[in-house]
This record gives C-alpha cells, structure tokens and sequence, in this order.
C-alpha cells in the first residue's frame, strides 16, 4: 500500500490507529531478561556452538520463539540462542545479603531457655553456643557461618575455568 | 497533509514499536520492570531465610568434612557451574559433609552440600561438576518448596514461605517448623519425586556441559556409584528409578546432540584436591 497515494481521511485514519497501536505493541513485546552471571547467545541451538556474544546479567532481550531448552532471541542487531535456564521473565534482583544475625532470631524463636546443663557446658567450652538444639532438631550456625564465610573472587573462578580448559 | 509530516510519524511509530529500541519505551520499560522487581526481592530473601535454616539441620545432622583446600575446590567447581543457572538465588555456597554414605542435598537459597563418600565414588572433575549442578537444578526450580506445598492466598508456593517467615504469631511459627521438618523429610527419607529428580538431571547436565565439562558424566557417575539422592517410591514401581534416570538422560544427551560433544573430564586436578579425603 503506497500511504502517500491515499485519501486524506484514511490516511489520517492509518496515522491514528498506528499511534494508538503503538503502545499496545510495545506492551506486548515477547521480553525476557539475562537472569545468569554467564549467558552466552549462540549462533544455534546446541551446546557448544559459537557464540555470537556473552549477554551480561539483567541484559533484556526479545523472544521470537523457542525450541526445546532454547528461545531464540534478539539483542540489538544479534539474533541468536539462549538457554531458557539462564533467562527469566523479570529482571534479576539485587544481589542478597545474607541474613546471618537476623535468622537467630528467627531460629530463637522456637529455643527454648538454655537449661543449667547447656548453660555449664558452654561456660566449660564443652559446647559450641551456636550448635544447640532447637526444640529436637540440632542446628549448627556457627559452621554455617563459616562455610558462607569463604569468599572466592570472580578473578580466581576465571583462573580456575581457564586452566582446566573449561568456559 | 505533508509527506513530511507523515514520514516523521511513521518514523515515531518504529522507534516505539521496534523493541529493545527507543528510549521513551525502554524508560517505560524499566519502571515497570522496578516496580515488579520488588516482590521478587522480598521471596528471595524469603526463600534464603528458609533454606539458611535448613541448611544449619543439616549441619547439625552431618558434620562438615574439615579440609579448607578440598572445600574450596568444591566451591570453585560448582561456582563455575552456577554461573549459568537462572533464577532467582545469585549466590551460592558449597560444603563437604564427613560423612561416608553416597549422598548431596540442596537447600533453597543456594546451598548444596556433598558427602565425603559421594566425592570418593567420583572419578573426575567433570562428574563432581554434574552432581553440583543437579543440586543447583533443584534449588532453581525450587523442587524442596513445591513439594511442601504451603501457598499463599494467591496459589503461590514461594510467597507461602514468605509469609511463614514474616509471620510474627505462634502459629506462622508452628508451621514453620513443620515445614523445615518436612524439608528435612523430603532431604534425609521420602526423597524427591521422580520427575523432580529427572528434571534437575536434565538441568545439570545442561549447566555442566555449558561450562564445558563432559556431557556423559553425571551418566557416568549413576552407572559407576548408583543414585545418590533418595527418591520418592512411584507408581510405576517395577521400573528401578536408577534404570528410570538413565535413559532419561540418555535421551536428553541425544535431544541435545551431547552423546559426542568432547567436554573436559579432568581427572589429575580433581585427584590433587580430593587425594587427602578419606573413608
């Protein structure tokens, strides 16, 4: 259809209806987000193929379709792979503190008072304070702790990956 | 009307249309997205909260295996993974359990831990990197917070944890104890259900053979040790939920074109961290 050869009034009736369908399409783009620190957008949909870029975390790209754990997808003039595992339908949150002290008191909700016996025994150190019984379930913190405690820096990971020959 | 003004129209009219383009679009975008980011944010910290305390049960079931070098091996291998899951939890921790059965559990919120036995069984690298993985699967696709089945008024199993856990009366505390010991249930007896199990081999093994390690290894590993999770008893209940698993997997790894994708096994480097570890 040549728009410029057409009646004024349809030709103002086209202008209307594309300014008003504008928005209802924008709202209806198919868009999904990068929820992976890692996303790599594939040339095809198999594990191992090129990848055309890596897409960083919370990048919103357009879904055109999908196949089996794959959508394709477009990013900018890029139209590629990405598995569906790594995406999500809103963006990523911030990262999560975690709660350490504050989930005592949750934990301490259900404790119950030390008795004398655990009272005696943490005073002899005989009993870490932070593993304790909670009602009959024991719990252990402390080692909690000390597992969220080792921090890795992504530069070491980097390393890691790259001498094993992995991605 | 001028060609001129109708051009400029059409051209306002692709600039708002054509996605991931146009800054008054994408400005619009972004708000909306801010304001459904919210939600997600306080299931999350939900979701951590919950799985932090079962995670310290489990620790209070099985002492962790003391080895600083071998534990930080752990971590580098299933933070490499971990790098191309989805999904809400950003952060994830890995442990070595003393413990000489053939077993890992994941808890919601990003913890997965291994016993010392199950590292033991392992031959390579790349067959540690798959069971992680299979853990991080479970807590992406929060099978442990479905199978409680507590939801909200909504229908949602996620925000029904974040109301236990906001909940401040004696009841929200009851239930949530009862579901921690449910959690506890599903991890240490009942097992999950086969499909959950099927599902999260699946993910494992995409996630692993992402990174770059053999696609056949967590194949390998069932074949070699058998299964290292318990899992639900199923209807179907002549067919072994082992022999089940496997050809599961056998036909994900011909779905994807895997069965002759050369991935890293890396066995000298898995031997230099674990060679201390023993029964």
């Amino acid at each position: 259809m040549d728009i410029m050869n057409t009646k004024p009034n349809n030709r103002l009736f086209l202008i209307i209806a594309m300014t008003v369908l504008a928005p209802a399409v924008l709202i209806c783009s198919d868009r999904i987000y990068v929820r992976s620190a890692k996303a790599p957008l594939l040339s095809k949909p198999v594990i191992g193929s090129g990848a055309l870029l890596n897409l960083p975390m919370g990048t919103p790209v357009t879904r055109l379709t999908e196949k089996g754990i794959w959508y394709k997808v477009t990013y900018k003039d890029q139209t590629g792979w990405l598995c569906k595992l790594m995406t999500g339908p809103t963006p990523p949150t911030p990262g999560q503190a975690r709660p350490g002290g504050e989930l005592e008191k949750i934990s301490g909700r259900a404790r119950k008072r030390p008795s004398a016996f655990t009272t005696t025994a943490a005073a002899r150190g005989l009993m870490d304070k932070r593993k304790r019984f909670a009602g009959k379930y024991k719990l252990d913190f402390s080692t909690l702790e000390k597992i969220e405690a080792m921090r890795i820096a992504d530069d070491e990971i980097n390393d890691f990956l790259h001498a094993g020959g992995l991605n | 009307m001028s060609t001129k003004i109708i051009y400029s129209i059409l051209v306002f009219w692709l600039i708002a249309v054509v996605p991931g383009s146009g800054e008054t679009g994408e400005a619009r975008k972004r708000i909306s997205d801010l304001k459904r980011a919210s939600p997600n944010e306080s299931v999350s910290a939900a979701e951590i909260q919950f799985g932090r305390q079962l995670a310290a049960r489990i620790l209070g079931n099985y002492p962790l295996y003391d080895d600083v070098k071998a534990n930080r091996y752990i971590n580098l291998v299933g933070k490499g993974v971990a790098r191309y899951a989805g999904g809400e939890i950003r952060e994830y921790y890995f442990a070595i359990l003393d413990s000489d059965e053939v077993n890992a559990f994941a808890a919601p919120g990003g913890y997965v831990f291994i016993t010392k036995g199950a590292v033991l069984k392992m031959e390579n690298e790349a067959q540690l990197a798959a069971v992680l993985g299979h853990e991080i699967a479970h807590i992406m696709q929060r099978h442990v917070i479905k199978e409680l089945d507590i939801r909200d008024d909504k229908g949602s199993a996620i925000s029904g944890i974040a109301a236990l856990i906001g909940g401040a009366s004696g009841g929200f505390r009851e239930t949530l104890d009862k579901a921690l010991t449910d959690a506890e249930e599903i991890l240490f007896n009942r097992g999950y259900m086969i499909e959950d199990e099927i599902e999260a081999d699946q993910a494992g093994i995409i996630l692993a053979s992402m990174a770059g390690y053999h696609p056949g290894a967590l194949k390998n590993f069932l074949t070699h040790a058998g299964a290292f999770e318990k899992v639900k008893a199923h209807p179907d209940g002549d067919h072994p939920v082992l022999q089940r698993r496997i050809e599961k997997i056998n036909a994900v790894l011909a779905e994807h074109g895997l069965q002759h994708m050369h991935g890293q096994k890396i066995e000298e480097r898995y031997y230099d961290y674990i060679k201390k570890i023993r029964y």
